[in-house]
């Protein structure tokens, strides 16, 4: 490659017009869609592990086979958890039945008391939330209902409620009417804080969800927990990692990335004969300049070479183009609220996707337009360098 | 030393077009002398250009032998044949063939970029561009030029790596008379000047008449060749 390779190719590209417009806006566009395609699938990923995170944990501990009056999770148990020191916080669930009243009304339900401060602590991962201010809000807790529940008894918010969970009575004030994920858990959701039963029984606690400071440290964290439950004598537990490699969002991920894999490849493809055609047709007609350079002494390679050149700068500024624009529609479409799309069955709210960036896919955009670029300019002109001279020229008609 | 730079030997030459095959020449020999400012005439059709391709190496004889400063060049690998087009033959076309995105200078300096330039070949470029009267409009692109302009920065281009012999494929059709008039006078003072060989192609008689020789060729046949001329208008 000589200063002359790169001069021609730097004025070929901006001084063809709608000759480099043309490929140029092939690999702008096959960037851009590849970018923006893989950003609305991170932010899925992302929102995904978010959501899971922040309702569940890291960890889930659940009690198995030790109902009712051995005990859950003993309070002493639930403190030696507290102290290990890569945890985050620590939500104790029970899960909770029986009947409510409102009125004259009344109605079974089913649902679970909460820790309101555990709750908003786990709710506000990844930042920081002062506990005091979560104890703050808490002081206010009240108790959450499904929709249909609600509209069955006639509730609303700031009604009060009562009932028997159990063997505990309680009383709580209506915070929240909330939208479950389906109709039939929507019919009978309850949730209480523990304060309205008259505090944790942690004989009822069936599930401890955990949130650790870093998810790297979650397998030595584990070791920990293993240790202090093995020591209270408590064997019956089932964990459920929610990060790692192996855990339900990974499988959820997998599931959604065997999608964006199939994606990418029909776009990799569809990129692949995009390019190739703009290219071709871009270096076609320029046949007669070949043959006029091969005339004065181009040989193949500095042809080649040339074009290659000039598909390297295409395939880099349409690139260029291509990731901004991607990223500038990302950044709108976050700014609008994200792309709303329709529940799918048996789940009543619909999904909201936006764009998060992820250099991985600018990575697969620029790899393939420049491998695309390369290997369609080098066959082109391997073809167009087979024909004479003349033919090139267009003197042997 | 031999004063001979070009000689056809019973060249041949047929294309196919579709099924038709072309005898575009037919068994045509004879030589160019150095210095020699020569015109191939004819009508259309008749084979000049293709004399003119073979002889740049532009392209290659069914059969004959084609000899280009004593060396027969058919045979000649195409790599090597790149440099001799780069080195000793200079091309003119009819179109120009000017490349456009390139300023003129730029193309001027285009041929002998390809294998190492030295300095004296971008010393060249100016005192070329002078020598046809565009030095100042060095740093314009074609486009910015008429077609007289063009052709003299084709010309330029043709005697940029000092070749010893330099085509031009009816360098003034494309031209009115004036300014093919004022072609051929540039070619004929560099002919002079720098002693350089050319062989133009034309069916234009009032061009014609600037050759020292004319070879008449006719349905890819030699049918004429006058006496050969130096460049004082000697016979030779």
């Amino acid at each position: 490659m000589t200063r002359l390779d790169f001069l021609l190719a730097s004025r070929n590209v901006l001084r063809q017009g709608i000759r480099s417009a043309m490929p140029l806006l092939v690999v702008a566009l096959s960037s851009y869609v590849i970018i923006l395609v893989g950003g609305l699938y991170q932010y899925l990923f992302d929102s995904l592990e978010k959501s899971v995170v922040r309702s569940e944990g890291h960890l889930k501990i659940e009690a198995v086979g030790n109902e009712g009056s051995i005990g859950g999770f003993p309070k002493d148990v639930v403190e030696q958890l507290n102290a290990i020191e890569e945890i985050r916080v620590i939500s104790l669930r029970s899960p909770i039945s029986g009947v409510l009243g409102f009125g004259e009304q009344s109605s079974i339900f089913s649902g679970y008391a909460i820790d309101p401060v555990a709750e908003q602590m786990l709710t506000s991962w990844p930042s920081e939330i002062a506990v005091d201010d979560a104890s703050h809000e808490s002081e206010n807790d009240k108790a959450t209902v499904g929709s249909l529940l609600a509209q069955g008894l006639s509730l609303k918010v700031g009604d009060w409620i009562s009932g028997i969970a159990g063997d505990a009575s309680f009383a709580a004030e209506i915070g929240n009417i909330v939208k479950t994920d389906s109709e039939e858990q929507d019919r009978f959701f309850l949730k209480l804080p523990y304060a309205s039963l008259g505090g944790v029984d942690y004989r009822t606690i069936r599930s401890v969800h955990i949130q650790v400071k870093d998810p790297t440290l979650l397998p030595q964290c584990i070791e920990k927990i293993k240790a202090v439950l093995k020591k209270a004598g408590i064997k019956s537990v089932v964990y459920t990692e929610y990060t790692s490699p192996k855990g339900y969002i990974s499988s959820v991920k997998n599931i959604y990335g065997d999608n964006l894999r199939f994606i990418m490849i029909v776009l990799s493809v569809t990129v692949f004969f995009s390019i190739a055609t703009a290219f071709t047709l871009a270096i076609t007609e320029r046949t007669k300049e070949l043959g006029t350079m091969r005339s004065f002494g181009a040989q193949e390679n500095h042809i080649s070479t040339l074009f290659q050149i000039e598909a390297l700068y295409l395939s880099f500024y349409g690139f260029v183009v291509g990731s901004l624009v991607s990223i500038l529609t990302g950044i709108l479409i976050n700014q609008f609220g994200g792309i709303s799309l329709p529940p799918p069955p048996t789940v009543q709210s619909s999904i909201v996707i936006g764009y998060a960036f992820n250099a991985r896919y600018m990575v697969i955009a620029l790899v393939l337009v420049l491998v695309v670029g390369q290997l369609s300019s080098f066959i082109v002109t391997r073809r167009l360098g087979k024909l004479s001279i003349i033919d090139q020229l267009g003197l042997n008609s | 030393m031999s004063r001979e730079i070009l000689r056809y030997q019973q060249v041949s030459k047929q294309y196919k077009l579709g099924e038709t095959v072309i005898h575009a020449l037919s068994k045509v020999s004879f030589s160019v002398m150095k210095g020699e400012f020569s015109a191939i005439v004819g009508p259309s059709g008749s084979g000049k250009s293709t004399l003119l391709h073979l002889g740049a190496g532009l392209d290659r004889p069914t059969s004959g032998s084609v000899f280009l400063n004593g060396q027969e060049i058919q045979n000649i690998k195409e790599k090597d044949m790149a440099i001799i087009r780069n080195q000793m033959v200079g091309f003119i076309f009819q179109t120009f063939n000017l490349i456009p995105v390139l300023t003129i200078k730029e193309n001027v300096e285009y041929p002998c970029l390809l294998y190492s330039a030295t300095k004296h070949n971008r010393y060249r470029v100016t005192e070329l561009l002078e020598l046809v009267g565009l030095a100042d409009q060095m740093n314009k692109r074609p486009n910015m030029l008429s077609g007289g302009q063009r052709q003299r920065v084709a010309i330029a281009r043709a005697l940029v790596n000092n070749p010893s012999i330099v085509f031009a494929d009816e360098p003034t059709a494309n031209l009115d008379h004036a300014t093919g008039e004022s072609i051929m006078a540039l070619l004929l003072q560099l002919n002079v000047e720098l002693g350089t060989t050319f062989i133009f192609s034309t069916h234009d008689p009032r061009i014609m008449d600037k050759a020292r020789r004319i070879i008449r060729v006719e349905d890819g046949r030699l049918l004429a060749d006058t006496a050969h001329l130096d460049m004082s208008g000697q016979t030779v």
